[in-house]
């Protein structure tokens, strides 16, 4: 009872302090904490796009079930949220679907599929990142969330088919020294299911 | 008892078989008595017809003065005394009534003449007086003068003479027929009183057996239990009068005797047992009265403490029960005060109530608060799609675009410090919720203990009340105590006086004691003479 009594006491006194002192913007307190943790941010990406932004390639960094891969800026078309897509019948399991942007359907390829990684829930429908495979044609990849941009050193990547270390990394084309997997897009773009295959069937016609 | 079994003779009782046999001894007395009567009439019957046959000798003579007197010329009844003859002879002869006395006129019945011998006789005597009635005729017949008269007169004189010699003869025939009947008689006397005296003598002979043997049976078996043998056969019983009774009685008497010696015998024995244990008992009672009497005096000591103790106990009763007032009067107080504390919790319910009011509008606002930093949120989202796709733009431009895609990165920097700080805003928020809700609970809980506490103040008011009354009432208590306590002394006074009392009369039980155990000696001593006399039964 007496520690429920100075519980509330505790909590009446604070609760008072704060109707005096309250959510007012012009506390000067208040005021400087958020000052100052803006001052900080600020300060840390400046001193990052200072030492990296210049040099090296640049490249769209995105999450697929916790790991961070990345795709050079140079092959994106655009990004957008996926908001729903329509799934194709009778393809392989790493087309998702089509999508419809602006009036173009687009084919969706599902990362998780095309990595061997399990499935995410329904529920997380994620981001879509569109390369350009050539022809004006765009072709997405699904990811779980888009980080950021960063600048990479070719010269520091590690190549793992050049390594000849016996993983067989197919869409992999090097990973940096912080564990950054960049993906190498002409391999994703050569898949068979993004192949116009209309003239061969003619032929076999 | 069965008396069917007995003849008739044994079943009538004593009285009447003495009445029996009286009457038969009685029967026995009136026949010798109608014996010797009859004896005695034919006595006198005998005498009668003696002296009748004597008369004729006197009536001869008679007869002859009287014929002498006529023949003188005198007057005289001749005939008359002859019919008087003549009569007697014919009644003695054939039996019939004769006259006695001719001047009273008595007559008298006379038996016929017995014998053969008698009758020839008593026939002679009328054939003789006819001859002397003759002779007389002829003696009257001649003149006075006439000379053969005096001859003649020797004639009747002569026939007179043989008429009186055959009376005479008729009598002694009549004494000696008397006599031999009178030796007869007496020898049937003799006869018949030896018959009844052998009767009498059988009679109580017989009877004296059936009352005499029985009794004197009884007679030896009480001699015998007089000296004590109880190992008797039981009496026969020989019949059902009074004798039976006795016999029957006799041997119940003897059966519950024994039964009596028996149990007696038991009886002593016991008795000797518990003259023994009663013994034993007042020895130990001995014992125990002079432990009595030192635990009299521990006790006599032990009251006079408890007499101080009580004095002590009367003192600090008074003591409580002042302070025991005292408490009641700060009870009132206390009453006031917990009163008040009821006031005090109703005002912190109201206040809490309207803290809980203000929590759910904080809450409410916070909600508000989430859901426009949750559309931040988005528009910092978009922002960031906007800038990475400008990035893309700029990429796509190369060298003219670079300058574009540190405008694009600027703008993606933005939206992410947007979007940390939504992110900031929300954990505060969480956290602003979280205790919210915590306060929201922490409020119900104040309410409910608030309630709590009032129904403890109203408790605690009932409490104080009951203990208020409780010390009123333990005031009355411990006066009651005081009075009590001093009744207590009085009472161990009393106790005191008592227990001087038990102690002279643990002495006078000690002195009854030592009295007792003499008179259990004695009753042990008793018992064993006792057991010694009823050794003399022999069972």
């Amino acid at each position: 009872m007496g520690d429920a009594i100075g519980t509330l006491g505790d909590l009446a006194k604070r609760l008072r302090g704060r109707a005096d002192a309250g959510l007012r913007v012009d506390d000067p307190a208040f005021v400087e904490h958020v000052l100052k943790l803006r001052a900080r941010r600020l300060a840390r990406v400046r001193a990052a796009d200072r030492d990296e932004g210049p040099l090296g390639q640049a490249v769209l960094c995105f999450r697929v079930l916790g790991e961070t891969y990345a795709v050079p800026l140079d092959d994106l078309a655009e990004v957008m949220p996926l908001s729903a897509w329509t799934p194709v019948p009778g393809q392989a399991q790493h087309l998702l679907g089509v999508v419809n942007v602006r009036g173009e359907i687009r084919p969706i390829l599902d990362l998780h599929a095309m990595l061997g990684l399990p499935r995410p829930e329904t529920g997380e429908r994620g981001h879509v990142a569109f390369l350009k495979a050539g022809g004006g044609r765009e072709v997405g990849l699904r990811v779980d969330a888009l980080d950021r941009i960063a600048f990479i050193d070719p010269a520091t990547l590690t190549r793992p088919h050049e390594a000849a270390n016996g993983l067989p990394q197919r869409f992999v084309a090097g990973i940096t020294p912080d564990t950054l997997i960049l993906l190498d897009v002409r391999q994703v773009l050569a898949l068979d299911v993004l192949q116009d295959r209309r003239s061969e069937y003619r032929r076999a016609i | 008892m069965n008396t069917s079994k007995f003849s008739i003779w044994k079943r009538i009782n004593l009285r009447h078989k003495f009445i029996v046999v009286a009457s038969m001894f009685t029967l026995v007395l009136a026949g010798l008595i109608a014996f010797n009567a009859t004896a005695i009439h034919g006595q006198k019957e005998h005498t009668l017809v003696t002296d009748l046959a004597g008369r004729q000798r006197m009536l001869s003579q008679k007869y002859m003065k009287e014929v002498i007197l006529v023949g003188m010329g005198r007057a005289a009844e001749t005939d008359a005394t002859l019919k008087l003859m003549r009569e007697t002879l014919a009644a003695l002869t054939d039996g019939g009534v004769a006259t006695m006395n001719t001047e009273t006129g008595l007559r008298v019945v006379v038996p016929a003449a017995p014998t053969a011998d008698l009758r020839a006789k008593l026939a002679e005597q009328a054939a003789l007086i006819r001859q002397m009635e003759t002779e007389a005729g002829r003696y009257l017949a001649l003149a006075a003068a006439d000379p053969r008269r005096a001859e003649k007169l020797g004639d009747v004189l002569a026939a007179q003479a043989l008429v009186s010699e055959a009376a005479d003869a008729a009598v002694k025939m009549y004494t000696r027929e008397t006599e031999a009947m009178i030796v007869n008689t007496m020898a049937m006397q003799i006869g018949v009183g030896i018959v009844a005296a052998l009767a009498g003598i059988v009679i109580s002979w017989v009877i004296s057996r059936q009352m005499v043997d029985p009794l004197a049976a009884c007679a030896e078996a009480a001699l015998q239990i007089a000296r004590g043998n109880l190992r008797l056969e039981p009496q026969r019983v020989t019949s059902a009068d009074e004798l039976g009774k006795l016999q029957r009685a006799f041997n119940e008497m003897l059966a519950s005797l024994r039964e009596i010696a028996f149990q007696s015998r038991e009886v002593c024995e016991n008795l000797t047992l518990a003259a023994a244990q009663i013994l034993s008992s007042t020895q130990e009672q001995a014992a125990g009265t002079k432990q009595q009497a030192a635990a009299v005096q521990e006790i006599t000591t032990t009251v006079e403490q408890i007499n101080l103790s009580s004095k002590q106990v009367a003192e600090r009763s008074r003591q409580v029960a002042g302070t025991a007032e005292a408490v009641a009067n700060q009870g009132t107080s206390g009453l006031q005060v917990v009163h008040e504390a009821a006031l005090g919790m109703e005002a912190i319910r109201e206040q809490t109530e309207t803290v809980a009011e203000n929590i759910i509008t904080l809450s409410e606002r916070t909600q508000a608060v989430g859901e426009i930093i949750a559309t931040v949120n988005d528009i910092a989202e978009q922002s960031n799609l906007v800038a990475l796709n400008a990035a893309i733009e700029a990429a796509d431009a190369r060298e003219s675009g670079r300058r574009f895609s540190v405008v694009a990165n600027e703008i993606k920097n933005l939206a992410d410090q947007a979007k940390e700080a939504t992110a900031q805003v929300r954990g505060i928020l969480e956290q602003t919720q979280k205790g919210i809700n915590t306060s929201v609970m922490l409020t119900e809980e104040a309410l409910k203990r608030v309630e709590m506490g009032r129904e403890k103040t109203s408790v605690s008011e009932q409490v104080i009340r009951q203990m208020a009354n409780n010390i009123q009432e333990s005031v009355h208590a411990f006066q009651q105590i005081v009075g009590a306590t001093n009744q207590q002394q009085i009472g161990l006074e009393q106790v005191t006086q008592a227990l001087h009392e038990i102690r002279q009369a643990s002495q006078q039980n000690a002195v009854t004691t030592s009295q007792l155990e003499k008179a259990a000696q004695e009753l042990t001593k008793l018992g064993e003479q006792l057991a010694k006399t009823l050794e003399k039964y022999r069972l």
